[in-house]
């Protein structure tokens, strides 16, 4: 009976629970088909368009250069540096304990020995294990080099693909640049606006502010203002506003001194937030093409991501576990070596295909700078006028003097005198820089000087390149007095790279050699105080000339003349009172009366209508 | 022609450069790609130049001038250097990166640190009353070290805005016309180079 009953109770079971499949399996049965329909619908990969197309087969591509990458070669290179730095660290300290790492955590104290192995492991000194390991395998340049010329072939052939559709749509791109064009410069207006509004903060504002501000009590009572009586935040702004309609002189002058520094913040705040506005769209009305193109590779992106399980890795972390399984050979420590090592690879390769889109690949006219253009050209057709002027009335023009300039010669003239030598330097900037360029000019003409004055010049430079130019100045400049036999070759070079090391150099030449005559003409930064002042000690004449404006106080004090600014451009011409000094001195006079009338014009027009931009418009470079 | 291929070097070059603002494309791009790998060219060979020049000079200053032993220590240390970068490498932990730190470093220092005692010994020279502009400077010089330090503001509560006025108009006025004026002077330089009317660095 009972097993009769049990089942019983078992076939109850088996009911209840085929009834409740029943429905969902007869429907099954029953829309079998449907089922399958649907399904198939589910499988059936999403219709693409043209566009997503493309951008599915430059994934593919750039899949299969991932595919064909072995990370075999860079492991074999890579992994026994790692394996014989952490071997290393393991000699050294064959105690080491992880605990230490737990203790750190918790704030416990390290005992000596704990602390040095701590911070060889993980720790704040350059010696930390964790930096050289995670450097090894975070510098690409390992694995970049030695294929980068296949490997540029076939990303840049993946590119080529995105951005010859680019250019098929030149035509609506340009349509949407001038729409957005338009927009930003009525943006860019709109904060203008927004910034000359500031000046007009009312009162009432600067009152609101008062009560804003949470230390508004300790500063009316400062000045003595009967505020302490009041309690309530109601009742402080009923004793002001009070005082405000009284017309007290003292809330007066207190209203006036806290709206200029409402509105200096307002204002600070507003030029800020322009800026970054600015920072911000630079790069996207005029790389139109390039953010085509990385709207693109975006879509590529999307189809090449979710794919094995090494590229599912987001972040790469050298860990304890990892640097264990290192020193104890596990093979899992290789096995991940060789994904990170692949995983680095793939973020490369994406890197580089990105920046393989993102470049333009047609000549566009950057119209945006046609005012720089036109600009430049009238600034160039000033110059030849002014040149062709200048040759014809040589002897009329009035040049002004530059005091620094005239003083070379008598400053040479001293070295003779002396019997001691010309010490040159020519600052730290590369040979690329303008100041630098101008500097060598003038070298060639003191060198001149100097030749003809019979006394010796040294030029120590801070750039090989620098010591060349230089050594070719200085024999031209003798060449050109006429005495190329007193041309010493070692007087002319290669101190330090570095900018201290370089100043410490001269500083030091100059207060060995004791010269008559300093002279610092290029681009200076804060060795200029250093190299002047030693200047100074030595007891030379020092004349100076640069750009750094930040450096000019610097030379103006140790010094005995300065050019400033321009006139070292000037310089060298003057020097050989060159047909050229009036064109580049009458040039840039003629320049900077033409650019302070347009100044003063704006400032007027801005100032009676700030929203006559034209002008504003006009002169904006980008 | 020893002259005029350097002149015309300079002045397409110059072209390219000034189109490659005005232009976007491969062209201009690998137009400035190949001056860029030629500058970096030139100044690896540079380089070199650099070390047989540091060598060359020492060496004659080693045998000739007694008074130059120091260049000994100075040599020597520098082949040091290269030879335990080249055995150990620079990597933390290395004899090289011992003496880079231990010892280039704290001399870098030392060196920018004297920077402190020359600006002193330099305003001491600079504020002495010789003439009305010396003694405008005196003034402004003075607000201005006050505005900087809390003993300005205790004072007189207006010092620190005093000393930012200063800061922020006259002498960015200043510094503006200066730049202002170095642009102008620069861009009329660059004009002479390109177009070859200047020549003094082509050894004319």
């Amino acid at each position: 009976m009972r097993s009769i009953f049990k089942q019983l109770i078992l076939l109850a079971l088996a009911f209840s629970v085929y009834a409740q499949q029943s429905p969902d399996s007869a429907a099954f049965i029953a829309g079998e088909a449907d089922s399958i329909k649907s399904n198939e619908e589910l499988t059936t990969p999403p219709v693409l368009s043209d566009e997503e197309k493309l951008c599915k087969e430059v994934a593919e591509d750039i899949m299969v250069i991932y595919d064909n990458w072995s990370p075999d070669r860079d492991f074999n290179i890579l992994y026994p540096r790692v394996k014989g730095f952490v071997d290393d660290f393991y000699a050294q300290y064959p105690d080491f304990d992880f605990g230490v790492i737990q203790k750190d955590k918790k704030g416990e104290k390290l005992n000596d020995y704990e602390l040095r192995s701590f911070v060889a492991f993980k720790g704040t000194k350059n010696d930390k294990i964790f930096e050289e390991v995670s450097r090894f395998i975070t510098t690409k340049d390992f694995y970049w080099g030695y294929i980068s010329k296949e490997l540029d072939e076939s990303i840049n052939k993946a590119a080529d693909k995105l951005k010859k559709y680019t250019l098929s749509r030149k035509d609506i791109l340009l349509a949407d640049q001038a729409e957005y064009v338009e927009s930003l410069l009525l943006d860019s207006r709109k904060f203008d606006r927004q910034l000359d509004s500031i000046k007009a903060i009312s009162d009432e504002k600067v009152i609101d502010d008062l009560l804003a501000d949470e230390n508004y009590n300790n500063e009316m009572m400062s000045i003595e203002f009967k505020i302490d009586s009041a309690k309530t935040k109601p009742e402080v702004q009923a004793v002001l506003e009070q005082l405000y309609r009284d017309k007290d002189q003292r809330i007066l002058d207190y209203i006036v001194s806290k709206r200029k520094e409402l509105i200096d913040n307002k204002r600070a705040e507003k030029i800020a937030a322009k800026d970054w506005w600015i920072e911000e769209k630079r790069q996207t009305i005029f790389d139109l093409y390039e953010l085509e193109n990385a709207r693109l590779s975006d879509l590529v992106y999307g189809f090449i991501t979710p794919l094995e399980e090494e590229r599912l890795i987001t972040s790469f972390d050298i860990n304890e576990e990892l640097i264990k399984a290192i020193h104890n050979n596990d093979p899992k420590a290789e096995e991940e070596f060789k994904l990170q090592l692949k995983h680095k690879f793939y973020s490369g390769l994406v890197g580089a295909f990105g920046s393989a889109v993102i470049y333009d690949q047609v000549p566009v006219f950057r119209t945006f700078r046609t005012n720089v253009l036109i600009g430049t050209f009238l600034f160039m057709i000033l110059f030849f006028y002014i040149f062709i002027k200048v040759k014809r009335n040589r002897e009329k023009l009035f040049i002004r003097r530059i005091p620094g300039l005239d003083a070379i010669d008598d400053a040479v003239g001293r070295a003779t005198e002396m019997g001691k030598p010309v010490v040159y330097d020519c600052g730290i900037g590369y040979y690329t820089q303008i100041d630098t360029i101008a500097s060598m000019l003038i070298l060639r003409s003191v060198a001149k000087k100097v030749a003809e004055f019979k006394a010796e010049i040294y030029v120590p430079t801070c750039d090989p390149i620098i010591m060349q130019i230089s050594e070719e100045m200085v024999a031209s400049g003798f060449l050109d007095a006429g005495y190329p036999e007193d041309h010493k070759k070692d007087n002319i070079f290669f101190l330090a790279a570095d900018q201290f090391a370089f100043a410490a150099g001269v500083a030091g030449i100059l207060s060995r050699k004791k010269p008559a005559t300093a002279f610092h003409f290029g681009y200076y930064a804060a060795e200029s105080l250093l190299i002047s002042e030693a200047g100074f000690a030595a007891g030379a004449i020092q004349v100076a000339g640069t750009t750094a404006v930040a450096q000019l106080p610097f030379f103006i004090t140790a010094c005995d003349y300065t050019l400033i600014g321009e006139e070292l451009y000037a310089a060298a011409a003057y020097i050989s009172r060159d047909a050229q000094i009036m064109t580049n001195l009458k040039l840039s006079d003629f320049a900077k009366v033409t650019i302070g009338f347009l100044f003063i014009i704006g400032t007027i027009v801005m100032t009676i209508n700030s929203e006559w931009t034209f002008l504003q418009d006009l002169l904006f470079t980008r | 022609m020893k002259k005029e291929i350097p002149i015309l070097i300079g002045f397409f070059a110059t072209i390219g450069w000034y189109l490659e603002f005005f232009f976007a494309g491969t062209f201009f791009e690998n137009w400035k790609m190949f001056f860029t790998t030629g500058f970096r060219s030139v100044a690896i060979v540079g380089l070199l130049v650099g070390v047989v020049n540091v060598l060359r000079v020492n060496y004659s200053r080693i045998k000739y001038n007694n008074d130059r032993w120091f260049s000994v220590y100075q040599m020597s240390i520098i082949f040091l250097m290269v030879i335990l970068a080249s055995l150990r490498g620079v990597s933390p932990g290395t004899p090289f990166d011992a003496m880079y730190t231990f010892g280039f470093i704290p001399l870098d220092a030392t060196v920018f640190s004297l920077l402190a005692f020359y600006v002193a010994s330099a305003s001491y020279r600079s504020f002495k009353i010789k003439s009305i502009e010396s003694a405008f400077l005196l003034v402004a010089a003075i607000l201005i070290m006050l505005s900087k330090m809390p003993l300005g503001e205790a004072m007189w509560s207006k010092i620190p805005a005093i000393g930012e006025w200063i800061m922020d108009g006259p002498t960015s006025a200043g510094k503006r016309a200066i730049l202002f004026g170095a642009y102008l002077g620069g861009l009329t330089m660059m004009i002479r180079i390109a177009f070859g009317l200047e020549k003094s660095h082509l050894s004319d």
